[in-house]
This record gives structure tokens, sequence and C-alpha cells, in this order.
């Protein structure tokens, strides 16, 4: 019996679940996906936004405040990356002006400090390739980049490190209240039985909740499409730069975390299901007509890959604020249904969703062994040369480079198996081995062999992202006829 | 049938049958385009590259080739002799790995080599 | 952190970097090594298990690897020094190195001479944003050939193949002969861009359907390629909806292009040609930073692996030059520009000291066409294709007694009016 179960290892329940292990409880998280932040997560931007994001006096603003400190400090527990970067809010018309000094009003309201209206001159000092077109901007600074996936799995790992279980490639199929109070969580693996759920499963969330009885939780999808760029072209854009912020429309072009120019989001769509992350030609060359717009010299030529991500809002609060309430049919379910900045609010989340359980009756007692640094996880592409030196000293495989266009070595990758990344897509995302220029053309036969011996599998046994997703069929003579897959 | 020529890169095309014993062909071509051209109508042949698998060694693999063209209509046959065959460490170029495959009068070579 | 210094240094021991090494020693040069990231010599030629390599530099019909094999015997003969699983992490304009292997850890290098000769990279999926969804199946070629020829994987059951290019017509014999359906090999010209002997020998000989002017509009699948839509395309390579297909498959192949692998030239600087994608040259292969030279795929993506091999020799005779202080005295160097129907050459520069061939890729296929720089020399050729590097060989003597007052040369290729046109295969 566990005291709480989280559904879904995106950033809110990654975040939540590592806020439980500083209490003495058992707990534990399940996701239908192989890696935490493998949903929603994986599929946005990596900004961490400050307040003047959200309206005033709304929950999602209250749970944005300081957000990037906030991260910053995890980010050095966790020892994974975190950046900090400026924002521009631009318009490239004069009907968006005053949506820009709207905004600013925003976040002085939310307590946001250092927001400045700076005229095209000014912009055009901090972005040189800027449009000739733009006539003002926001400009603010201690914004922060993540990479969320990385994040997620650092959070979950650090969890536990602090007794925390975890269920991966496992799905919710149905819960069941007990007499007693406590609930039968019914998944594809078995069954689980706690006393208190959070239900952070984002685009399931609704079914999750349906699963506990609360009916008719209304939630809707768009979609988003995104590119990222070549290292090569990093100081084309210095600062996060938005233009066009609506319910209909947003497009952006910013750095990442790693270094790489991301660009998005186009105007909104609905997916045609929730497993609609397909990207169409026409989403990509409108979010590069509109990056032109911004960026008249673009490098469109240099863009290494693009993607699609579904993100949800909920339909129960007006404005599309944030919904974290008890369920209607007990106070030990807690829904977590959040939208956009989600991302940014998950730590402030986690912190609301414990005082939440506090007041249900849930009795937190401090985990005085409670361990918030996380193994250290060197990557040799962020290291000094004198380090880098250092560090083959202590371990031969860090002078082995297998992926080249991200400096990522043979002992990050059996690093990253070993602390449970089993999928190339989950050592993707937390070595950065096959997210360069190449793409994992000249790393990933090296990756295949690597998971193969460490988790002694066949060769269908090799996913891309978990069950279903081989990367190969098997051997080309019949080696491996005999072997169970 | 039409047989393009590929002795060098123009891609001469040419008509060829049989009447009354005899190779007829239709078409300009040089003179190593005709030898070229009747000898893939008579008995089209081609050399066979492929891989044999390797046991008790972390090296999975070891390119082998036929040492002269086999008639292209036992390819698939010689494909599924190899992929039977099992080869261990060690390996020179050149070694024969197996003898007149499957009676065509070539040997299969090893291409590159295994190291113990 | 130890820092050495060395005569020479090669980077990448693949055909160009071997063909140099051996030509440096024969040279008499001494202290040189070749770097190389992968855990044996030989670089792609490895994986190259088909035969059609040395056909004109040893007049056999080779393997990859018998070829590769010749040069590593070699440069072992000559006790060339190879330090291999060991990546050069910078170059620095001053010709100093910096790497990092297993056994010395992250060490130093200040050079004489650099010679580039690290390949190039496939384009992705992702560079060429084909729509759709990202589940597993999805290969460039030359990643596929790795898999299936070094480890011994299977990628597939059924396969379609994007790109009409050697690589891809190659792996469409080498599946089908592994039992692997091949369904089609699919090419947005309107003509295949590789050598016309493999498209006999790989497509036709197999019965390969090739979809000419085409190309895959989406991918579908969630966590496995199940299938790809393709498309016919107008001249703009823009999408005809309405001639859509679904090719049921598991596995998408691209070969879709190469691209010279720069980026320790562009760390040092090193001006890089944006047609040809790798450094300007001049005849001794020489970049615009003295004492480092450039061969093999790096420089441009070559179409044989003689032509390769000739190159890292030149490369090497410049920088044994280089190092004992031979290099002759250049007074003027000429610019070479692209006219008509030019797409890419190498070199960009002349010196005019010494004989050369510039290796010329057209725009467009034609007949007989007149290849002429600027009026001062000039050859017919009896045809031309993309894919097929033609070979403009300009002796010495043809520089000499004409005074050349200009800086910069075009170079044209013009296609006769009534010469005997090209054959076209479809």
């Amino acid at each position: 019996m566990y005291d709480v179960v989280v559904i879904g290892a995106g950033i809110t329940g990654s975040m939540i679940i590592r806020e439980l292990t500083k209490y003495l409880l058992n707990v534990a998280i399940i996701d239908r996906e192989a890696s935490p932040g493998f949903g929603v997560t994986k599929g946005g931007l990596s900004f961490i936004h400050l307040a003047h994001f959200c309206p005033p006096n709304t929950l999602k603003a209250r749970l944005c405040l300081n957000a990037p400190q906030k991260f910053k400090r995890l980010a050095e527990e966790l020892d994974v990356t975190f950046k900090e970067t400026g924002e521009l809010l631009i318009a490239l018309k004069d009907e968006m002006i005053p949506e820009i000094r709207m905004r600013k009003g925003w976040g002085e309201k939310n307590g946001v400090k250092g927001l400045e209206i700076i005229d095209s001159k000014k912009v055009k000092e901090l972005e040189p390739n800027i449009s000739d077109k733009v006539m003002a901007a926001l400009y603010s600074w201690g914004h922060g980049l993540i990479y969320p996936p990385e994040f997620c799995f650092a959070l979950v790992e650090n969890a536990k490190q602090n007794g925390a279980d975890s269920f991966f490639n496992t799905e919710v199929i149905n819960i069941k209240k007990e007499d007693d109070g406590n609930f039968a969580i019914f998944t594809n693996k078995g069954v689980i039985k706690t006393r208190y759920i959070i239900n952070s499963a984002g685009i399931f969330a609704d079914e999750i909740a349906d699963m506990v009885g609360d009916k008719g939780f209304k939630i809707v999808l768009t979609k988003a499409t995104m590119a990222i760029f070549d290292k090569r072209v990093s100081s084309f854009v210095n600062h996060i730069v938005y233009a066009g912020l609506s319910s209909k429309h947003t497009q952006m072009i910013g750095p990442t975390a790693h270094g790489n120019l991301i660009m998005g989001l186009g105007y909104f769509v609905t997916p045609e299901s929730k497993w609609d992350t397909k990207v169409t030609k026409d989403k990509l060359n409108e979010i590069i007509k509109l990056g032109l717009e911004m960026f008249p010299s673009l490098p469109v030529g240099d863009i290494i890959t693009t993607f699609a991500g579904i993100r949800s809002e909920n339909l129960m609060v007006p404005d599309g604020d944030f919904y974290i309430e008890y369920s209607n049919e007990s106070k030990r379910v807690i829904h977590t249904i959040i939208g956009s900045p989600g991302v940014t609010a998950s730590p402030s989340v986690a912190s609301m969703v414990i005082d939440m359980l506090s007041d249900a009756g849930l009795n937190l007692e401090e985990n005085k062994r409670f361990e918030r640094y996380r193994k250290p996880f060197p990557k040799f592409s962020h290291l000094s040369l004198e380090e880098r030196n250092n560090i083959i000293n202590e371990n031969r495989k860090y002078g082995h480079v297998i992926c080249r266009c991200e400096l990522v070595t043979e002992a990050e990758i059996k690093e990253a198996i070993a602390r449970g990344a089993d999928t190339i897509d989950g050592i993707k995302h937390i070595t950065r081995a096959g997210m360069g220029r190449c793409q994992g053309g000249f790393c990933s036969p090296w990756v295949y062999k690597m998971l193969a011996e460490e988790l002694k599998v066949s060769p269908k046994g090799i996913t891309k992202k978990g069950k279903g997703s081989f990367e190969v069929i098997g051997y080309t003579k019949g080696e491996d006829e005999n072997i169970e897959n | 049938m039409e047989i393009v020529c590929i002795v060098c890169p123009k891609g001469c095309r040419a008509k060829v049958w049989e009447e009354s014993n005899e190779i007829k062909i239709e078409g300009k071509l040089c003179k190593k385009g005709k030898v070229y051209v009747e000898e893939e109508f008579r008995e089209p042949k081609r050399v066979l590259t492929t891989t044999v698998a390797v046991s008790n060694s972390n090296i999975k693999r070891v390119p082998v080739r036929t040492n002269k063209p086999i008639p292209k209509r036992l390819l698939f046959s010689c494909m599924d002799f190899i992929s039977k065959v099992r080869i261990t460490p060690p390996v020179e170029i050149g070694n024969v790995i197996v003898k007149d495959i499957l009676g065509t009068g070539a040997d299969l070579i090893a291409t590159n080599e295994l190291k113990d | 952190m130890k820092t050495s210094k060395i005569d020479l240094a090669i980077i990448g021991a693949g055909p160009a970097g071997l063909a140099a090494a051996v030509r440096a020693k024969e040279l008499g040069i001494k202290d040189l090594v070749i770097f190389e990231r992968d855990e044996r010599p030989g670089g792609i030629l490895n994986q190259c298990i088909h035969n059609g390599f040395g056909l004109v530099r040893f007049k056999e019909d080779l393997t990859g690897p018998e070829y590769a094999h010749r040069f590593i015997k070699e440069a072992k003969s000559l006790n060339v020094d190879i330090e291999l699983n060991t990546m050069v992490l910078e170059m620095t304009k001053d010709k100093e190195i910096t790497l990092v292997n297993e056994k010395d850890r992250i060490k130093k290098y200040k050079c004489k001479s650099i010679i580039l000769s690290m390949g190039c990279r496939e384009r992705t999926r992702g560079a060429i944003a084909i729509p759709g969804t990202r589940p597993a199946g999805i290969f460039t070629a030359g990643k596929a050939q790795r898999l299936i020829n070094i480890e011994g994987y299977a990628p597939g059951k059924k396969v379609v193949i994007l790109g009409s290019g050697d690589i891809g017509m190659i792996m469409a014999r080498r599946l089908t002969l592994e039992g692997i359906e091949v369904k089609a090999v699919v090419e947005i010209l309107p003509y295949t861009s590789g050598l016309l002997r493999n498209e006999i020998q790989c497509l036709r000989d197999f019965n390969i359907p090739l979809l000419l002017g085409h190309t895959v509009s989406e991918i579908h699948g969630d966590k496995r390629v199940e299938g790809v839509t393709v498309v016919k395309v107008d001249d703009n390579g823009n999408y005809l909806l309405d001639t859509k297909q679904y090719f049921e498959c598991d596995t998408l192949l691209l070969s879709v292009g190469l691209i010279p692998e720069n980026e320790l030239s562009m760390m040092a600087n090193i001006p890089i040609d944006s047609y040809t994608r790798g450094p300007y040259v001049n005849d001794y292969l020489e970049t615009d930073v003295e004492g480092i030279f450039a061969c093999g795929n790096v420089l441009h993506v070559n179409d044989l692996v003689d032509t390769v091999s000739k190159e890292g020799e030149i490369a090497a005779e410049g920088a044994a030059n280089r190092i004992k202080g031979k290099f002759p005295r250049v007074d003027k160097t000429i610019l070479l520009k692209k006219g008509e129907n030019i797409a890419q050459f190498v070199p960009q520069k002349l010196t005019m000291k010494k004989s050369t061939t510039l290796l010329i890729r057209v725009k467009t296929p034609t007949g007989e066409m007149k290849l002429s720089i600027d009026g001062i020399y000039k050859k017919r050729f009896p045809y031309a294709r993309p894919s097929e590097i033609i070979e403009l060989k300009i002796p010495e003597k043809e520089f000499q007694n004409k005074n050349i007052l200009s800086s910069e040369l075009k170079i044209d290729c013009q296609e006769s009016k009534n010469g005997d046109s090209m054959h076209s295969l479809s």
C-alpha cells in the first residue's frame, strides 16, 4: 500500500514525486511512456518564464512567481542544465503595442521587476538580425532555460534515490475506490494500491479523472510545431523573442539550454487525436514564414529537425487558469490540470499539492535523510580541458567520444543506461547523443550495441521509445531466431 | 529483350534476340559493348558481395565476395547457403570461406580481416 | 596536459587520409600521425562491402575493404602511426589541435602541417523536414549500411528508399539480397542521381520500382514506421497532391545527400565554399590557411574513391613541401568562378605553378558539351551528368605564355547545338 501515487511523470508529476520524498511516505510514480517527460513535456518549449505571462490575480500567476530562481536552485541540486537569458516581446505592427503594454502591466501587478518597454533602436542593438519592422518591445532579463526531459529524469532519479518507486511503460486502465477509502489502480502491469492519488497525467488527465468518478472534465488540445537549428547559427538570436501572443497563435525564436535555437509555434490547430504529433508541410512552412517576418535572414537551411507537440488547457476554469482541485469524489485525489506555462509553474504546483495533501489528512513527517543532491552526472561537453583530463583519469570511458556532434562519451551513455535510460530516446534526451546535426548517423549504431549489451536483450529489444518502437527487427542471418524477444 | 550497356557511362541501348541459334543485336554499340551485351543475353553474371556471420566474437560479420562473377540466377540460392555459414577468427583477407560455391566455379572469399 | 610538436597531423584514416600518409612517408616525412575516431582504419570503406572500387587506380574490381586494405598494408609497412578511437576536439588557425582518447586523455599538438580528411556525414530526415510522425524505422542509407554490414542487423522487413544516389541504390540491392523487400526507390529529380551501372545492377536486376519525379510527402506510424505517402512533384519540387500513393512499409531509408564534415575547419576559421561545402583550396589542395590541406569527401563529395586517393596524395605533396620549406613561391593566385551550368568544382584557386585537374560537377545533364575557362583553356566532352565528376586536366604549359591579367576566371559548360544527346534511361 502506497501513501501517494503520482500518475504521470511529466514536469508536474516529476516535481511532485521529488517533493513527496522530503517526507516519510511510501510513494510511487507511474507513466505510460518509457521515460519521464516523454509526453506533453517533451513536445513543448523549455522556457522558465517571468510572471508577466500570466493575467494578474490568477492561480497561475501566483504559481509562476520566482520560478527562475527555483529552477536555478533545483538545477544545482540535480546537476542538470540551467541557463539564464533575456526576453523580448516584440511589436511588429502598431496594433501589437497595446498587447506589450498590457503584458508589462500584468508583470508589474504580479511583482515582476525590471520590465522595460524599449524602442526599435534599442531592440536592434540587442538583436541585430531582427526585422526593420519592429516598433518596440517589452524587455526583461532573468528567464530560465532548461531541458525538460533531462529535468524530469533527474527529478525522478533523485526521488528514487530518496526511496520512491517508479513504474514506466505502465498504463493506468482503471481506478477503483475501495470501502476503506483507499484506491486500487489497475494497470497493464498489475494492481497498485494507494491511499492518495495525484492526477498529473497531462493530456490524459481527463481520462484519469473519469476513472475516479469525476465525469465531464473538459480539456482542449492544441498542437504546435517547432523547428530546431544547428548550433552553428546560435548567435543569430540572443534572447527569447516572442511576437504576437494570442489565443490563436504565438511565434517565437530563442535559445535552448544546450545552445541550439528553437522556433515555433504557429497558428494553433486541434490535433486529430491525443496521439497526433505529426508535422505537416503546411505548418512547417507557416512557422518558417512567421519566423522570416521576425528575422528576415533567418538561416532556414540550418534547421536540423522539426517536431510537433500537444498541449492542453482545461475548460473548467475561466480564462484557462490552472485547475488544481480535489476530486469531487474524494479529498484523497488531487487533479492538476494545468496548461501553459506549465513547466514554469511546476515547482510551485508541487508545493501547493503537498499543502493540499496535508489538508486532506496526510501526515507529513519530515524525512531527515532526504538527499537533495542527485549523484552528479558530469557531461564531457560541459567540462573544461583540464576537467576533462582529470575525469578520464577517474573513468577511462570518458576518453572515448561516441557522439561527435554533441561530444558525448561512452562513460555518459553507460551511466545513462545504469540510471534507467533503456531506450534510444531516453539516452538521447539525457546525454544529448543523437541530437546534433548528424542526428545519430554516426553514434547510434554504437548506442544500439551498448543498449543490447547492458540490457542483455535481443536486437528487437532495442527500442526508440519503448514497446513497439523497435529499431531493428533482428539479425540478418537468423542468429536470433530461437531467442525470445 | 532490351539491354542497356554499362561498360561506359554512356548507356547505349540495344535490342537483343536469338534467331536460328544466332544472337542478333539491333543498336549502335562499340566493340566492348557488343561483347558485354552478348554475354548479358546469354548468361548474365554478377559478382556477389555480402557478409558472413561470425561466432564467438564481438565482431558480428565479415564481408565476403565471390572471386569471379556467378550466374545471376544463382544469387539468391547462394545468399541462402551463406546465411547458414558461421566462421570464427582469425580470418585474413582473401581466405576462402566457401570453395566452389554451389558449383559455380567461384570461391567465396573474405574481403576484410577478422582478428583473434 | 601534454603538448607536443609534430610535423604532420592527418585527421581521418579513411581512404583520403591513408593515401596522404603513405605518400607523405614516401616523400620522407617521418614525423606524422593519423588520428582516427573509429576503432579501425579504413573509414567508410569498411562498410562498403560491394565491388566497383579501384577500377581506375588498380584496374581491378575491388570491394571497399579490399581497396582500403591496399593502403592499410602499405601504411603498416611504412610504419605509419595511426591512433584509433581518438577524437580531434579543436583545431586553431595556428595549426594547434586538441585531441582526446582513453590512453593519453587530453593532449595537444602544435603541427607544422595538417591534412584534413574527415569525410562527410549524411543529410538527415530532420534537415529535409519530411512531414509526418517520428517513429522508429527511419535511417539514412549509410547508417543502415553500417547496421547491416558491420553489426549484422536487419533494419526492417519492407523498405522504401528515398533518393536514388549510389548509396540508396546499393542499399536497395543489399537489402533485397538479404531477403528484405524494397518496395520502391523514390527520386525527386527526373533522373537518377547515381551511376548508371548501379541503376542496372541494383534496381533493374531485381525489378525494384524506380519512381522518378516523386518524393515522400508524409511518414506514418506512431511507434514504428507503418507506411509512407509518395507524391509526384512539379518542376519546383512542390507536391502534386492528387498523385498521392500510399506504400505500406516498416522502414524508410534516406539517401538524400552528403555533407562534408567541416566542423574543425570552421573552428579554425578556414573559409568554406558554400557550393562544395568544403574549404576553398588551390591546386595544391591547400586551404586559405597556410599549411592546412584538405582532401577526400571533406573537401567535396567525390564519386570515385580512386580520385579520393589521388587527392590525398596531392595534399601530402603540398604538406611535405611546406614541412621541408620547399613550397614554391606563389606570385599570383587566380580565383575560378562558376559560369554556365556549373554546380561546383575543386580546386577553386589556381597558382599556375603546376599541372592540375579540375574536378567539376554540372548542374543539369547535357549531351556533348565544351568546358572552358574564360577563353584560356577548353575541352570537349561527349556528355555530362551531375552525379559524375568531370575531370578537366590542365597541363602546366597551358598557363605559360598566357598573359592572364585578371585575377578571376569563369568556368562554363556549354552544350553543343548538334551533338549526340545523352541517353536517358526512363
